[in-house]
């Protein structure tokens, strides 16, 4: 923790760095932070073009199969029943999913006690890091595949699945702003 | 375990693992199969499945005047579920091949060291400590050991970096202090 914290805040070098924000941060996660960060991951996946195009294929499918049985049994199904099934069977899904986010998320949070403990993130222009009890790591800024953010939250993307959390509650203004310049230079 | 930590007859308590998509790509069908013998997800599909038909039941009675045929309606009923799980596996195999791919973290070797205590793993991009206390479960194949944290949140451990006794060790040393998962 000692030598990580030591190279979370260089000597300034500059006049323009003795005023620049302390890049380092001590916060624990609470309930509700993970429940922010799973709203966001929700709306961020849906979003995603790739999503769209599943969501549908998935209506197609479930139409198909419900055109090919009805007619299995001889009958002729109408167009308005198909398209009932079309959009009401990739919505249940969406619809469940998006109700149960924040119960889940509370779950998890209460599952996971590495989620718990207090951590100690520092950044510089080319890595994040972070210290707990449980260890430490470092991610370079090219690790991250994206960066969302909404009024709650900041989110580090390492995967579509996998993301470290950063309450914007606990950065000054010039804080989220340096961190999210540092993560936007690099980050792929 | 009653043995001292490096002493463990067994062989050491530590193995360098680096996964391969392969690894990844098991790691989510373990994940989704576990998922599957969840009340909870039955649940789910019987909601969906009963959302599906009971919609396709009322919008044909909106749009045509007539009742859906009992036949039909039990066929949505039960092929709802079928697709979506179906769908869900396809998913599943693409999604952890493009995670893999996605995610660099994964291709680094590790260290994975153990002891009655806890797991660590060491990489060049850090190290992280788990004790035994904070798992969940412990689920196991034939190709891999999955420790869980949390529902969402698993860590991969591959059989083949094993021998037979370091596994046993490994999973004596989880057993003793994870509570046993169906």
């Amino acid at each position: 923790m000692p030598d990580t914290e030591a190279q979370m805040s260089p000597p300034p070098t500059s006049p323009a760095a003795e005023t620049a924000p302390s890049r380092a941060v001590r916060f624990s996660l609470t309930p509700e932070d993970v429940v922010h960060a799973a709203q966001l991951h929700f709306i961020t996946r849906m979003r995603a073009p790739r999503q769209i195009f599943n969501i549908c294929l998935l209506g197609i499918l479930v139409t198909a199969a419900a055109w090919a049985a009805i007619t299995g049994l001889g009958a002729h199904p109408p167009l308005p029943l198909l398209v009932v099934i079309a959009i009401a069977s990739p919505a249940t899904g969406l619809f469940a999913a998006y109700g149960m986010h924040e119960r889940a998320a509370r779950k998890l949070y209460a599952q996971q006690k590495t989620l718990q403990r207090p951590f100690d993130v520092s950044w510089t222009d080319d890595e994040l890091r972070t210290t707990s009890e449980d260890g430490n790591w470092r991610l370079r800024w090219s690790d991250f595949r994206e960066v969302k953010a909404n009024d709650k939250v900041i989110l580090f993307f390492e995967s579509d699945y996998m993301m470290r959390i950063i309450p914007r509650r606990h950065l000054t203004s010039a804080q989220q702003a340096d961190l999210l310049a540092c993560a936007g230079r690099t980050a792929a | 375990m009653s043995e001292p930590a490096q002493e463990t007859g067994g062989g050491a308590r530590e193995v360098r693992i680096t996964l391969d998509v392969e690894d990844h790509v098991a790691f989510h069908r373990l994940f989704l199969a576990r998922a599957l013998r969840q009340p909870r997800t039955w649940f789910h599909l019987g909601l969906s499945a009963l959302v599906v038909s009971a919609g396709a039941t009322i919008g044909v009675k909106v749009f045509t005047g007539d009742d859906l045929p009992m036949p039909v309606a039990l066929a949505l009923f039960i092929l709802t579920p079928l697709v979506r799980v179906g769908w869900g596996y396809w998913l599943t195999v693409r999604h952890a091949r493009r995670i893999f791919a996605q995610q660099q973290s994964l291709h680094l070797p590790f260290d994975l060291t153990w002891d009655e205590e806890s797991l660590t793993t060491r990489s060049e991009q850090g190290t992280v400590r788990l004790e035994w206390l904070y798992v969940l479960r412990v689920v196991e194949d034939r190709r891999l050991i999955l420790v869980y944290e949390s529902e969402a949140l698993a860590r991969l451990v591959p059989r083949r970096f094993f021998t037979p006794d370091q596994q046993a060790d490994f999973l004596a040393c989880a057993r003793a202090v994870v509570p046993a998962d169906g």
